[in-house]
This record gives structure tokens, sequence and C-alpha cells, in this order.
């Protein structure tokens, strides 16, 4: 007997209006015939030019290569749920950078306002007067080394936090920024999973074989 | 000079220690993330931690050494504007972070209306900022 290995990511984005099942799992099969029948099977049709998202259960494609390969051994991998966003055209890049733009913005005055509020609720100018003063027994201007170097520490620590040095790492770790960012989608993720089998538990189960659809 | 030096390595260590701080803060209550996954730009991580870094630098500046910079109302406007962004976000993050909305959605039984939930706590903010600054206009 044949046996047909399954892979699903968690999460793809298909640009096509026709999803066949080779677009999202990884599939592997002893029998080069079945994994090509299996690979062009369609799972649904995009309504055009409009964004999608299809959520589709590994038991959904289960019983659908049964279908066309009747008897063979289906051994699932990976998630048993995936997101499938179907992006009809990519966004023009203008829109991208005017996106960009804005995040930068966003966080250049607030990276800005929140070590000036840290500054001003701590009064670190006050305390390093304090203590050029107990240190030196001179008065300070509010001009010495102290807030020179602080000045000079604070980009530095940042670089070190952030283990970037404009475009080239410092190690080769992903920053926790990147490590975030995944860790962000994976969530973003299970609740859109979450939110599915809440949706499908309401509404007695529906089978349905295209998958639950989804317009953003 | 000895003294000097020693200031030196105080400032420098307290602000590498300042900023690791201040930004796992930022980071922790997942700023970037979210607006990185809300405009679907993650490709661009490395930009927005290079202009935080840069944000962080100049502010810091500004207020340590107190440099004056004529740009007027519009200048502050436009900082009061990005901060405020800014400030309402990780706010609302922090209240995520702490779980305070599901644990109070759960407890009361709502099914609906997070959305006005939302809106709700937005409008909260507002209100409480401006009763704050009009307290300030007028005296």
């Amino acid at each position: 007997m044949d046996t047909l290995y399954l892979k699903l990511p968690q999460k793809c984005t298909v640009t096509a209006e026709k999803l066949i099942l080779g677009d999202i799992a990884e599939i592997t099969c002893s029998n080069l015939g079945i994994e090509n029948r299996a690979k062009a099977i369609l799972l649904k049709r995009f309504a055009k030019n409009k964004k999608q998202r299809a959520i589709f259960s590994v038991n959904t494609l289960i019983s659908e290569i049964d279908g066309v390969a009747p008897g063979v051994n289906i051994v699932p991998l990976g998630e048993v749920d995936t997101v499938v966003d179907y992006l009809p055209k990519p966004r023009p890049k203008c829109l991208e950078m005017l996106l960009v733009f804005l995040v930068c913005v966003i966080a250049f005055f607030g990276a800005a306002f929140t070590i000036m509020t840290f500054n001003t609720d701590v009064d670190t100018g006050k305390l390093f007067q304090d203590l050029y003063m107990q240190l030196t027994g001179t008065a300070s201007d509010g001009f010495t080394v102290i807030e020179l170097f602080y000045s000079i520490g604070l980009p530095l620590g940042i670089l070190v936090f952030f283990n970037h040095f404009s475009g080239h790492k410092l190690t080769n770790d992903p920053t926790p920024l990147e490590v975030q960012m995944a860790e962000y989608e994976y969530t973003v993720n299970k609740s859109l999973l979450a939110e599915n089998t809440r949706k499908e538990t309401s509404a007695h189960a529906r089978k349905s074989v295209s998958g639950t659809d989804r317009t953003d | 000079m000895l003294a000097k030096a020693f200031l030196a390595l105080i400032g420098l260590t307290s602000g590498i220690a300042v900023s690791a701080g201040i930004f796992a803060f930022i980071i922790s209550l997942g700023f970037v993330e979210r607006m990185a996954g809300f405009t679907r730009t993650a490709p661009y991580i490395r930009l927005y931690e290079t202009v935080i870094l840069f944000g962080a630098t100049a502010g810091n500046l500004m207020s340590i050494y107190h440099i004056r910079l004529p740009l007027g109302r519009g200048g502050a406007a436009i900082f009061g504007l990005f901060s405020g962004i800014f400030t309402g976000i990780l706010a609302i993050a922090l209240v995520e972070i702490l779980q305070a909305v599901p644990i109070l959605l759960r407890r009361v039984a709502l099914r609906k209306g997070l959305g006005c939930v939302v809106l709700s706590l937005a409008l909260g903010k507002m209100t409480g900022a401006l009763i704050q600054f009009l307290q300030g206009w007028i005296s």
C-alpha cells in the first residue's frame, strides 16, 4: 500500500485564483501518480480580485485526497489547521512606503517621548549635577562628561540590545524584535484558528469541503 | 581627572542600562510588531529598530542639553500627535498584556460588543487627558 505524507504550513499566502492542494501543502508519496493527483486537487475558487481568507482542516484535506486516491495511507505532518490568505494583487509600492514612513514617524517620536519622560520623571539632569558636585567639588554647568557619556551610552545600549548596527547584525541571533514578530504572527494565527473553531461549533460542526470563508 | 573619568564611566554605564531597560519595556509591550503586523510591513522591522535608536538619541539630547529647536507650533503639534499615538498604543498594549479586557469580558460573559469596549477605552483615555490638560489651561 502507498503512503502519502501531508505536511501543512501554519499559514500561507496565495495569488492564484484557483487554489490547489499543491499550493498550500507539501505532499510526498511513494507513488508519483498519486502524488501528482493529490497536488492537483482543486480546493477552492476565490472570488476574483477580493482579499479573502480560507481555513482548512487537515480532516477536510484527507477526505479530499481519499476521493482521488482511495485506500492510500495518509500520514498528516505539521499543523492540523492551515490559514490561506488570498491576495489577488500585491499592494502598490507607494502605499507600502507610506505605511512604513508612518510607523517610522510614530516610532521616532514615541522613542524620543519615552526617553524624555524618563529623564524628566527621575530628573536625570539634577541627579547628574549633584553627582558632578559630589565627585569633583565644582558646580556643574549641565554640559559635563557625565551628560556626554550618558548620551553616548544610551544609543550604545539600544544597539547592543537590538543586536544590530545599520543592517549588520552584531551576532547571528535574530534581534529581539524579529523574535517578537515571529511570536506575534504565531499568536495571531492561533487566534484566527480559535475563532474559526468557535464559529464551526456554534454552527453544529457544519461540514464544508470548501473551507470556511472569511472576507477581510 | 580621576573624578572626571569616573563620572564618564557612570554616565556611559547608566546610559546603557537605562536604554536597555526602557527599550526592553517598549518591546515587551509589543509596540513594533503590533504596528508591523497591522500595516503588514514585517520586512521593515530593522528599519523600525534604527528609527527607535535615532528617536531615543534625539529625544535624550533634547531633554539632557535643553537644545533649542525653533520649529514653532507646527513642530510642537507634530510631536504631540505622534507621541500621543505612541502612548495610546503603549497604554492599550499594557491593558492587553495584563489581560484586563479578556478577563473582564469572561467574568461578565460578554460575547459581543468588543468593538464598543475598545472604543470606550479610547474615548475614556481621551476624556481623561482632556480633563487634565483643561485644568492646566484654565488655571
